[in-house]
């Protein structure tokens, strides 16, 4: 009975291969002979990636990037410009604006002046609007690579060519890049973690997190501020951990021999997926906990474990933002708690940057202030916490945006609404890296390094 | 996945399936279900290991029936599980359609 069971089986299986199987099958071999071919340049490749070898030690293990998803304005954060304040509601002269395109913005607009009043901060001088007082106080740590440019004026492309170097999907993200070169620290955890504030995702979307052409196991994981971090980390009423161990083993033994038949590396990636997951259910409740935190550490940041944002739920979160919504100090504390765990890359979207309508929730005089106000507090105590526990030697903090403004407000019909367009092309990124210990400043070699890092991405 | 509502419901239903309108074999059952999924019949070892698991967790939720029945609770609020087996066999199908909804065979990404 059992033999004639088996036959049938077999037989049955035979009959009923089909094109699709053949198709997946043939492909399978093509890929072979490419692999050989690809192999004979072993020798090149192996020349190549010598000749590459960094000449500096790398000091930085691990990366928080702090990303504020609509583009912060440069001009009313970062960047003095007192000759454009004495052109400030002048029409903007022609040759600014010959042979340009510009979003939102048609004839002759008029210039806008920064906003905000500016002064030097720190040994190294640097300008800040008073937007971010508290930055301010450890400004001697940050470098401010005003350098940075971009060719793309709409989020969505300057989003993805800011995180994964092209303006268009399926490209991998810089932070899977970075978990699939070096790996994570810690097998309990994903290595590149992801981590979103302001009412919403970025209007790029989960592809900024995507791992692209490299196995998705490489891809950004999105824990969420409340609730339960991971969605469906939680097993159902009625399995109990043996039985999801069961499980598992046999999902995970079916896709080996399925990849050992179809060589399709995409079910190995799969395997260790729902093995990271199960011990996930462990890990992650405990390490994105941010109650533990003693007091005077949540008081550092402005965080409030638990703190349920009405931007989560409103139809359009810019309407109901708060300066003292902590969701985005929630995030930051996260970061160090994930980072201090060994994972690689975490990154963080705060969304609401888009200044360039009228508020609520749109606009450089009244909305500029309010993210300011939810993010200069965590973001400077993300570099003082680190700091005093020894890691910003070790951890690069990243913040920047898309992209920034134009000198000029965008043409309307309401007079003095300053609407500025987003089409700009200087991207502001100010950051800290202990790569050269105490190298800091507006021109240091620590800040090229980085410069390279990210723009060498679009080299192809 | 495996924890994902929509998944654990798909699990239900494709263990009712299997049950309801296979021969009422433990193997013809696992091919049934196999099949509707993934358009071919699975390998004498594919069924023999959801065999194991099927026995193993019939085993275990027949010495816990409350454990069954919580488990087919969080499937559907709509419970109507074939009335041929008892509901802790029942959900020995369940665990194993939930498995073979998560092969990376079944999980087309590209």
């Amino acid at each position: 009975m059992e033999i004639t069971m088996t036959l049938s089986t077999s037989l049955r299986h035979l009959q009923q291969i089909t094109r699709r199987h053949f198709l997946g099958n043939a492909g399978l071999g093509i890929g072979a002979m490419a692999l050989s071919a690809l192999l004979d340049t072993n020798d090149v490749v192996a020349r190549q990636s010598s000749a590459t070898i960094p000449t500096t030690r790398p000091k930085a293990k691990s990366i928080i990037y702090l990303h504020m998803a609509g583009a912060p304005s440069q001009l009313d954060l970062f960047e003095n410009k007192p000759v454009l304040s004495k052109y400030d509601g002048h029409a903007c002269p022609q040759q600014y604006l010959a042979g340009k395109r510009f979003a939102f913005i048609k004839g002759v607009p008029t210039m806008l002046a920064p906003l905000f009043s500016y002064a030097r901060y720190g040994q190294s001088g640097q300008w800040l609007s008073n937007l971010l007082p508290h930055l301010s106080n450890v400004i001697d740590d940050v470098c401010v690579i005003r350098s940075m440019t971009t060719d793309q004026f709409n989020h969505v492309p300057a989003q993805l060519l800011m995180q994964t170097g092209q303006p268009r999907f399926g490209y991998a993200s810089i932070g899977s890049w970075v978990t699939y070169g070096l790996g994570s620290e810690n097998s309990n955890l994903p290595g590149f973690v992801v981590l979103a504030s302001g009412g919403k995702t970025p209007d790029g979307g989960k592809s900024l997190w995507g791992s692209g052409f490299l196995p998705s196991v490489f891809q950004g994981v999105q824990c969420r501020t409340q609730g339960e971090p991971i969605l469906y980390l939680t097993d159902p009423q009625g399995i109990d951990r043996e039985l999801r161990r069961w499980m598992i083993d046999a999902t995970s033994d079916l896709n080996r021999a399925k990849c050992e038949s179809s060589g399709d590396p995409e079910s190995l990636t799969r395997i260790s997926q729902y093995e990271l997951a199960y011990r996930m259910q462990t890990t992650v409740p405990a390490a994105v906990n941010i109650s533990n935190e003693s007091k005077s550490t949540l008081e550092l940041y402005g965080a409030v474990p638990g703190y349920q944002s009405l931007a989560d739920t409103a139809d359009d979160p810019r309407t109901v933002y708060r300066a003292d919504d902590p969701t985005f100090a929630n995030n930051c504390l996260l970061a160090r708690r994930l980072v201090e765990r060994g994972v690689r890359f975490v990154q963080l979207y705060d969304w609401g940057w888009d200044h360039h309508g009228s508020s609520p929730g749109e606009s450089v005089d009244e909305t500029l202030p309010i993210k300011c106000r939810q993010i200069d507090r965590a973001a400077t105590a993300l570099l003082i916490d680190l700091k005093q526990r020894g890691m910003l030697d070790e951890t690069l903090v990243v913040w920047g945006g898309e992209f920034g403004r134009t000198p000029m407000m965008r043409t309307t019909s309401v007079p003095n609404e300053k609407q500025v367009s987003s089409g700009v092309t200087i991207t502001r990124m100010h950051l800290r890296c202990g790569l050269q210990g105490a190298v800091s400043g507006p021109d240091s070699r620590t800040a090229q390094l980085m410069i390279l890092a990210i723009t060498s991405r679009r080299i192809p | 996945m495996m924890n994902d509502p929509v998944y654990l419901e798909a699990a239900y239903a494709l263990a009712a399936r299997m049950v309801n309108e296979a021969n009422p074999s433990v193997d013809e059952r696992i091919i049934h279900g196999f099949r509707w999924l993934l358009t071919r019949p699975p390998t004498s070892n594919e069924v023999a290991r959801l065999r194991q698991l099927q026995i193993d967790a019939k085993n275990k939720l027949a010495g816990n029936p409350e454990q069954a029945r919580r488990l087919l609770d969080a499937c559907t609020a709509n419970r109507s599980e074939p009335a041929s087996l008892s509901p802790d066999e029942f959900a020995s199908y369940v665990v194993v359609a939930s498995v073979i909804l998560n092969l990376d065979e079944a999980v087309m990404r590209n």
